[in-house]
């Protein structure tokens, strides 16, 4: 058996843990990529770096714990980097899956500007609605009546109250929000073109897996999406960015993980390019032996 | 006790059902159906609960059947208000389980029209416009002078000519596209070849799409084993 038939021939089990070791590396040695902005990315970027401050941004958590690893880094930095502006967040979800996720985004945030030495105010800066059944309706009601789409946060405070929710209290409708934000793991951004931005001329921007980035490209081009954040690799290029702000305005550093994440993407990607070429290379070359002995 | 407390964490525990599904590269066994198993159990258990008390109790229960339980003296408290127009939404609630009586089940079709009618009546319109007419004009070659182009330009920050070249490959690729679906006429001669460069543009957008989703893949197998490392602090993030 020649040595490109042997290579055909290795078992599956070698390849798994060429590419397990190839993914653990740059995890367990913390190798950080440095990675150039993408455009879409930087619309969204550039949108949020010009919102001022006591502008209204709202998030929406449409997706399970399957997708938290491209989309949960990605809420995060882009709610870091709002509250660095001094934009005011509200947190929504319109799955049920989702709304734990987004609730740990809004803890884990809140928390990184209570070490990093400026706390945040709960119904100040920032409010957690929570779920609300009814995907399409919840959408068109918040255009319609805030206060009646959400008479009540996560924890059940009253959102009209003027002296504990300050932030929920002044708005009305679309007119008040100034940006949503959709983090989806399904077609909910396109939900929100339909009815928030077709109805209502709400700004909108998603964030969604690299599964479907393909399908949202056409959305920016005509203008009803202000930007996307397309998988891990808009992740990482957001929290390497919005990192270098807070180290810079608030002197600390958040935890990394799409930034270390996306170099272990990068050399699985190439290790599978590598294993195509091989196995391209090795199919050829058989053919060739085999005539050579006829 | 260090070592006890971590071999008893919940992290453990998620730890050794996520190699348990990773079990399932090897082969199929005994291990990687009890992960699966009390996956589907547990969502169907968390689904059930959340979905309870996320929009069945604030929606229906609190402000219609808990107010006429106290008021049959079925439950105790405060009395709440009862708000009449529930029963509407309550009985087309209710309409749904009729399917379990061959008898009634024709009833589901009430609540089944009126969503559809709404639903259709809601989205048609915006959903036409979103995703067929924007996308129509966007792919019409209009003039360069005009402002659509200039603020591409400046979003993208590419010249006019760029702009202007990308608007010519979008529009040739999706006439070459329908082209390639247009049985009526024969692919054949230049109209042949036209077609086939229509699934020529298919083939690289739906390599687009694969390699995204192998990413996409990578992305969620690195979130495990990120998990997995920090589990065994390799790991502090």
């Amino acid at each position: 058996m020649s040595f490109w038939e042997k290579l055909s021939k290795l078992p599956r089990f070698w390849i798994y843990l060429g590419l397990l070791i190839v993914m653990i590396l740059p995890i367990v040695l913390k190798i950080k990529a440095h990675p150039k902005m993408g455009l879409e990315t930087r619309l969204v970027y550039d949108y949020i770096d010009h919102m001022k401050p006591g502008s209204v941004l709202l998030m929406n958590f449409t997706y399970g714990p399957s997708s938290m690893p491209e989309l949960h880094p990605m809420a995060k930095a882009v709610m870091r980097h709002a509250l660095l502006r001094g934009v005011k967040v509200i947190g929504m979800s319109l799955n049920i899956e989702g709304t734990g996720l987004g609730l740990d985004v809004f803890n884990s945030v809140a928390k990184e500007f209570q070490e990093a030495g400026h706390p945040l105010q709960y119904g100040k800066d920032y409010v957690y609605l929570g779920y609300k059944t009814g995907y399409a309706m919840v959408i068109r009601g918040i255009g319609g009546d805030f206060h009646e789409t959400f008479p009540v946060d996560y924890f059940g405070h009253s959102t009209s109250d003027e002296e504990t929710m300050p932030l929920t209290a002044r708005i009305h409708n679309y007119d008040d929000i100034d940006l949503v934000i959709d983090f989806s793991a399904s077609g909910s951004g396109a939900t929100w073109i339909t009815y928030a931005y077709q109805q209502f001329n709400q700004k909108i921007a998603i964030g969604i897996t690299a599964v479907m980035g393909a399908d949202y490209q056409q959305y920016i081009r005509t203008g009803q999406l202000v930007g996307l954040l397309n998988g891990m690799k808009a992740a990482a290029d957001y929290e390497a960015a919005v990192a270098k702000l807070m180290e810079k305005e608030l002197h600390y550093t958040p935890p990394p993980y799409a930034t270390v994440g996306i170099t272990a993407v990068t050399w699985a990607q190439l290790y599978l390019i590598l294993m195509v070429i091989v196995g391209n290379l090795a199919f050829f070359m058989i053919r060739k032996q085999q005539r050579r002995r006829r | 006790m260090g070592i006890l407390h971590w071999l008893f964490s919940w992290e453990t525990l998620a730890a050794f059902l996520t190699l348990a599904i990773f079990s399932f590269l090897y082969k199929e066994n005994p291990v990687y159906r009890l992960a699966e198993y009390l996956f589907v159990g547990l969502s169907a258990g968390y689904g059930f609960a959340m979905t309870y008390f996320l929009a069945m109790k604030p929606n229906l229960m609190d402000p219609f059947i808990i107010p006429i339980m106290q008021r049959l003296h079925l439950l105790g408290g405060e009395l709440l208000p009862i708000n009449w127009w529930y029963i509407i939404p309550t009985i087309f609630a209710l309409l749904y389980l009729s399917v379990i009586t061959p008898k009634y089940s024709y009833l589901i079709r009430l609540p089944f029209a009126f969503l559809l009618g709404l639903g259709s009546g809601m989205a048609i319109p915006r959903a036409f416009q979103a995703s067929i007419l924007e996308q129509m004009w966007d792919t019409i070659l209009h003039s360069p002078n005009w402002q659509g182009y200039a603020e591409l330009s400046k979003q993208y920050e590419w010249s006019l000519t760029v702009v202007f070249i990308s608007a010519i490959i979008i529009f040739v690729s999706v006439l070459a596209v329908l082209a390639y679906f247009f049985f009526s006429k024969e692919h054949k001669g230049a109209y042949g070849k036209f077609a086939r460069f229509g699934i020529i543009v298919l083939m690289i957008g739906f390599g687009a799409s694969f390699g995204s989703t192998v990413m996409a893949r990578y992305s969620l197998l690195i979130g495990r084993l990120m998990f997995l490392l920090k589990w065994l602090h390799i790991v502090s993030y």
